[in-house]
């Protein structure tokens, strides 16, 4: 997996009129290369310096993004960023499938949704899709013929499903949406109830998609994004906050099993999970010394030292960037076969790594769900 | 689940579908009418000849005009395929009986509708391969091209037999079978549907094999689960019935059941396939389902749908001064199989 760097924005799609490109074969996908990219939204400014611009990239969100990127583009004026133009989730219909401004009398066009984008500094424009409910193909496809018929190829496909999508029943018909699009395809989760790769079906559904489309990558993905690498992915964006690392449910704010608690969800890359600082502290490192972590931003400290102020939340969430950065540098000029074996690996190796935790804090340390499903599926 | 047809090899005459349907062997056959196995044998595939005493033997034994066991089978047709919807493994014999049932159904229903038959305003729409249009998109069309609105379908029988599809309810033998269908080129889908079921899991039924004959002409894998899919697409529509499937609750999905005439378990998968039931929530209400019985025993009552074509036009037929033994004989019946089947059991 080796990343190419292509300087340069906007453009019209080389070939002419009645020429269908191939997604892997656009400015868009070539900008991205197999990045495995942060998504921000508050912290985005603070990230910036600490993303490795060879490897990773950053996908700022929210509803300041464009005056964020603008303003980190004089500073960065080589690392791919991009904007997630959707600061809020809206069920997509065939008649709007994307979330456009159509009350003036010169409605908002699609085109001018991605120039602002690229006009902002964004190496690569994001369609500002709505998110489709489970099964409706109707809204998909329109967009779908909607993205087709743009004249250009600097932008990403953004198709944010409902975790149904991923469904046996469902997954057929979205793969062949996928393969018709003349764009890089992103796939974002949108669940607001539970992890969206938990529900039975979802893991093998999501590997089919990104072994069957020709360019497409996980957006607001969890650690599922290697999993997707070493299923087909090309790329990923992997969210720097839980509630950015899937899409909630229009209407119904995001999940927390508990929201008085502050304290940063961490990452920790040999169990392959993320775990709250302060269930660490209480359910693992009680009566037993902690874990530390050689990384730039724990420095050898603790790995469950970190409270709910803003400044140890920004700290733990670099820590997080920090290993998925590792773990992307491991598969630097890996095939996708050696991507999948190293996944595998990285799998296999979870469980001696949870019985040596076990064996030393004398605590039950159990297998995530999709680390479990991971491993059946594999 | 669908059967290749057995009866359509060239030569052949109508006799072994009668035989067939008539639940006999050759065996049983040969054992009433002193007609030697054989003989039968050759005689159902067309490479003897029957003369016109043992004709008159085998049409007394099995209750049918000597004009219809002759007949080749090539004169009236049949689908290559036929779909039925099943609730358990049903024996090869029986299927093979309800298959050879619904090709006499068919010549039955030429003879009676005749020139009074509907327009056939329906088309078929094969799946596409790579599955680009789902079962889901396919019923949109249908709904759509049939006029059908996106509300509950009231009467759905009529709203089939409408769009020149025929439906005919009779007991099938087996409260095994729920339905089965064929559309035999140059003819009128017909569906035989059993009168065992609740008219809830009735109109699903319809629904369903209405699905096999649009979308499937030879068999697959998924075919079931796909006319199932399509089904509960055509009889609650995503886009009507999305607002309603919030918050579900057992006694919800009994007033919703009385409204769509769906039933209640149908409604629980179709809010799971939506999105709007997770996967715990699913559980937990299938489990309040089986826990007050209502898995085998629905509360609420869906209004019984009975198919209005086929008596209109009989009675048509007997205004206009026809007799019942008339229309039986256009209907390659006897009279007393065709009073039995088709004129309520009186004259």
């Amino acid at each position: 997996m080796s990343t190419e760097i292509i300087t340069g924005s906007g453009g019209r799609t080389p070939g002419g009129i009645g020429t269908a490109p191939n997604p892997a074969e656009t400015r868009a996908a070539k900008r991205l290369g197999t990045r495995v990219l942060v998504i921000a939204s508050g912290e985005a400014e603070a990230t910036a310096p600490h993303v490795d611009p060879v490897v990773s990239g950053l996908v700022i969100a929210g509803a300041v993004a464009h005056r964020t990127l603008r303003a980190l583009r004089k500073n960065y004026p080589e690392l791919v960023m991009m904007i997630e133009p959707t600061s809020t989730s809206v069920w997509a219909t065939q008649e709007l499938p994307f979330m456009l401004d159509v009350s003036g009398i010169f409605p908002e066009e699609l085109d001018d949704v991605l120039d602002a984008q690229l006009q902002a500094g964004a190496t690569v424009a994001v369609t500002p899709t709505a998110v489709f409910q489970a099964g409706d193909s109707d809204a998909m496809k329109a967009a779908l013929e909607m993205v087709n018929k743009l004249e250009r190829d600097d932008f990403v496909f953004l198709l944010p499903i409902h975790y149904r999508w991923l469904d046996k029943a469902n997954i057929k018909q979205l793969i062949a949406i996928i393969k018709r699009s003349h764009h890089p395809v992103a796939i974002a989760l949108v669940d607001s109830s539970s992890n969206p790769l938990e529900h039975a079906g979802a893991i093998p559904g999501y590997r089919r998609l990104f072994e069957a489309a020709s360019w497409a990558m996980p957006w607001r993905a969890d650690l599922g994004a290697f999993d997707a690498l070493a299923h087909g992915a090309r790329a990923a964006v992997i969210g720097q906050l839980p509630s950015l690392r899937r899409i909630a449910l229009p209407g119904k704010g995001g999940f927390s099993s508990d929201k008085s608690d502050m304290s940063p969800h961490v990452l920790l890359r040999k169990l392959l999970r993320y775990r709250r600082s302060s269930k660490m502290q209480q359910d693992w490192f009680a009566s037993a010394a902690p874990e530390t972590c050689p990384c730039p931003h724990c420095g050898g400290r603790a790995i469950d030292r970190f409270n709910g102020s803003d400044e140890q939340r920004l700290e733990a969430h670099l820590h997080n960037l920090h290993e998925t950065t590792v773990m992307r540098r491991e598969i630097d000029g890996y095939t996708p076969e050696q991507i999948a074996a190293w996944w595998t690996q990285r799998l296999l190796d979870v469980e001696y790594e949870r019985q040596a935790l076990k064996g030393r804090i004398g605590v039950e340390v159990n297998l995530t769900p999709d680390v479990k499903e991971w491993l059946r599926e594999s | 689940m669908s059967l290749l047809s057995a009866f359509d090899e060239p030569g052949r005459i109508m006799l072994g579908t009668v035989r067939v349907a008539r639940g006999l062997t050759q065996h049983d056959l040969a054992q009433a009418t002193k007609i030697s196995q054989g003989l039968l044998s050759k005689a159902e595939s067309g490479v003897v000849a029957l003369d016109e005493e043992r004709l008159a033997v085998l049409a007394e034994a099995l209750g049918a005009p000597q004009d219809l066991i002759s007949m080749p089978v090539s004169e009236v047709g049949s689908s290559p395929y036929v779909f039925h919807r099943k609730r358990s493994t049903l024996p090869v014999s029986k299927v093979n009986q309800l298959r050879a049932e619904l090709d006499l159904t068919h010549v039955q229903v030429a003879g009676i509708l005749g020139r009074r038959a509907p327009q056939l305003r329906l088309e078929r729409i094969p799946l596409p391969e790579d599955g680009f249009d789902s079962p889901e998109d396919i019923a949109r069309q249908i709904r759509s091209a049939l006029g059908v609105p996106e509300a509950p379908v009231l009467h759905l029988a009529r709203a089939l037999e409408d769009a020149g599809v025929v439906v005919v309810t009779r007991p099938l033998g087996s409260t095994r079978i729920d339905a089965i269908v064929s559309w035999p080129t140059g003819r009128s889908p017909l569906v035989l549907l059993g009168d065992h079921a609740p008219a809830d899991r009735q109109r699903f039924s319809l629904a369903h094999e209405l699905a096999h004959a649009v979308m499937h002409q030879v068999p697959t894998e998924e075919q079931e689960s796909e006319a199932d899919r399509f089904a509960s697409e055509f009889l609650m529509p995503a886009a009507a019935i999305r607002p309603q499937l919030e918050a579900l609750t057992i006694p919800k999905l009994a007033k919703l059941k009385a409204t769509w005439g769906v039933s209640m378990a149908a409604l629980l998968r179709r809010g799971r396939d939506l999105g709007l039931v997770n996967d715990a929530q699913y559980r937990q209400l299938n489990v309040e389902l089986s826990r007050a019985g209502y898995r085998t025993n629905e509360p609420v009552e869906v209004p019984r749908e009975n198919p209005t074509l086929l008596p209109r036009v009989i009675q048509e037929r007997l205004v206009s001064g026809e007799t019942i033994s008339d229309i039986a004989q256009s209907a390659s019946m006897t009279e007393r199989e065709f009073i039995e089947l088709y004129a309520g059991g009186t004259a």
